[in-house]
Parts: C-alpha cells; structure tokens; sequence
C-alpha cells in the first residue's frame, strides 16, 4: 500500500476467486446448516460476519423472521443468543441482536432498506420495494448477491452496549440505523452452554418459520473483527481503515482470492460445507443435502 | 432442481427413502400433523406422482403451499 501525506492509498482488493464455483442453496421450506454442539461468540468480542446472499423467496408480503446466521442453546433462548435475520414483520429491514442473558440484556439494531439514508445502497426506495428475487430495484452484484458484513463490536460485562455497537456493510457501505425496538441492554456473562449455530433458520429450534430461501456463498467469520489484527495480519493489510477492510472483502463485486490462512474462517460452499483451509473451522451439518448451485457470488 | 410432494404421516414408512432429499429426522409436518414434505429430484416425478397421485410441485409451488394456513406455523419469535 502507498501512503502520501498520510493518506492510505489501498488497492481496491484482490482478484475475483477463480475457484469460486457454486454456492449453497437454502429452499426456504426445509433447508439448514447447523453445527452442534459448537463454542459461543462472546458478548464481550469484537466478531465479523461475512457473507453474500441472493434472496430466492418471491414473496413481497412475508410476515416471519428469515434467519442468515444464528447462534443459540437449544431450546433456550436467553444466553449468548445472536440473530442476524431479515425481519419481515417490522417490513424491510435487517436485524441484528445479541442477547448476552435474556431479553432482558438484549442488543438490537435494524436497518430498513428504504429509510432515505439508505436508498441509494440498497436500491429500495419504499416499504413495498422488498429484497425478493424479481425485485430489479434491489442493488446486487452481476450474479444478483448482495454482499452483507455484521461488525459487532463488543462491549465489557457490566457494561451497557452501545448505539455504535454493530455496524452493518451492504455491498461495502455503511448502513444507518433506524426501525424499532433497539435496545441497549447491560452485557453480563450468562455462564457456561452448549452451543449450537445455524445457517438459514433458527438455532434455538430449528423452526421451519424462520427458514431464509436463498443461497449463500463465501461465509467469512473473522473472531476479534477488525480490532484485534488478524484478518490484517493475515492479508498484508497495515494501517487500514475499517472502510478500507470493508472494500476489501467486498471487493468491488466478487469474492476476492484470499490467503488461506488459518488466523479466521471461511466457507465457500465448493460443494462442501467445510472451512477453507480443510479443519480450520468445524463443518457444517446440512439438513436435507440440499444441491449446490452454480450460480455463485 | 428439486421438487416436493406431500405424504401422508401414516404412510411414512411406504416411501423409498433412498431417493429422497429430506432428511427424516428434520421433516416439515402440516400443521394438524397428518402430512410431511419431501424433496425429490426430477428423475424420480413419476415414482411419487404415481404413489401419491398427484401432480408434485416446484420450489414455488411448494414455498406457497408452506404459507397456507395447513403448513405455516405462527412464529415463536418476535
């Protein structure tokens, strides 16, 4: 990287993947991943996640909270429970909470996708303007994916989170927040769990409702975000803005060639559900063995 | 492209799993419990049409099926 007067001159970010070949595919009716049991995302811990989704559900008037990620105890909502959902019930908007221990230490934030500040990233200018396939409003990529990062930033126990606390990319821009509720609550350790995550519903009971129709492609997990170095180590990239790490992942479009190392996860769904390298991450469970498909990201 | 049908609970054990892409232990049930769905893949349409005797659906078919009120059950979460 050059740097004149102090001023970082990034490269826009690697190559597009060659061995990018297919994606996973979620029907919305039946399909999930899911890893169980599995250690927790700590409240406390900055954390990452990555990963590009095109929408395949054709309904612009669904009604129920469609799950990208989450992370739960079976059967028990409460602690170091995560959701990163579309919520169609509030209409629009994506949704982030991470409930340290209960509702009652919750901390939810939304982006709806028409709110003016987010229009001209989103592509939608109304509540009737749905990410829904078919919906040629929608901003997405030229295999129609949009590319969304969670940046959580996490907070001390004891301590009450943060307006500022997750930070949502869509296609490398910063969202701002808005819908409701939005809550604030106190972190506090909720003690020890068997965890289990999932991909395209809810981990807490794997319920049907709450199945995303989709596929997913190149799922990048970073432990610490962009705080604790490691991605940067890993990729060569000092004295980065988080903006600029942004656009490097995103990548002007297209899942980039990365290093293969070790210091954080990936998926690539290559017709596996396993972390590149092989054994970095735990494997995936699939439900159903639903087909992988070539329409990639 | 996957297709699904519909089958009677009772008649869980009638059907050639080999050739199903649904996992028993995680079936979607209808609402009152009577019926399952399962994905097939296009080769095997006339085994289930011929079992069931119904016509089997595509993902679209089978996503509007799930939003009736036979199949989509009330959301827990808020």
């Amino acid at each position: 990287m050059i740097t004149v007067f102090g001023r970082n001159y990034a490269p826009i970010g690697p190559v597009c993947d060659p061995n990018n070949l297919y994606a996973a595919t979620f029907d919305g009716i039946q399909d999930f991943l899911q890893i169980y049991p599995a250690g927790s995302v700590l409240p406390t811990t900055d954390y990452i996640w990555s990963f590009w989704v095109k929408r395949t559900d054709t309904n612009a008037n669904d009604t129920a909270l469609r799950w990208f990620w989450g992370q739960s105890v079976p059967i028990n909502n409460g602690p170091n429970f995560i959701r990163m959902i579309m919520n169609s019930v509030a209409t629009n908007t994506l949704e982030f909470e991470f409930r340290s221990n209960t509702a009652a230490h919750s901390i939810k934030r939304q982006w709806v996708l028409h709110d003016a500040a987010n229009q001209a990233i989103t592509g939608s200018t109304s509540s009737a303007s749905r990410w829904v396939l078919g919906n040629s409003a929608i901003n997405v990529n030229t295999n129609g994916y949009v590319h969304l990062l969670f940046h959580y930033k996490g907070a001390t126990y004891g301590s009450p989170s943060g307006a500022t606390d997750c930070d949502l990319y869509w296609n490398g821009q910063l969202m701002t927040q808005g819908g409701s509720p939005v809550t604030s609550g106190v972190v506090t350790n909720p003690g020890v769990f068997s965890y289990r995550l999932a991909v395209g519903t809810n981990p807490f009971n794997l319920s049907t409702t709450n199945m995303q129709a989709m596929y997913m492609d190149s799922f990048l997990l970073v432990p610490g975000g962009f705080s604790g170095g490691q991605f940067q180590l890993a990729e060569g990239l000092t004295g980065y803005t988080d903006q600029q790490l942004v656009d490097f992942i995103y990548n002007s479009g297209c899942p980039g060639v990365l290093s293969g190392s070790t210091r954080y996860g990936r998926y690539d769904f290559e017709q596996n559900y396993d972390s590149t390298p092989f054994g970095n991450y735990t494997s995936w469970t699939s439900a159903h063995t639903p087909p992988f498909t070539t329409n990639h990201a | 492209m996957r297709l699904y049908t519909t089958i009677k609970t009772k008649e869980i054990d009638l059907i050639n799993w080999d050739i199903v892409r649904s996992n028993r232990e995680f079936l979607r049930y209808s609402v009152n419990g009577t019926r399952f769905l399962i994905a097939l893949e296009p080769e095997h349409k006339n085994y289930f049409e011929s079992f069931n005797g119904m016509p089997v659906m595509s993902h679209a078919e089978a996503l509007q099926l799930m939003l009736t009120p036979e199949w989509f059950i009330q959301d827990t979460e808020s």
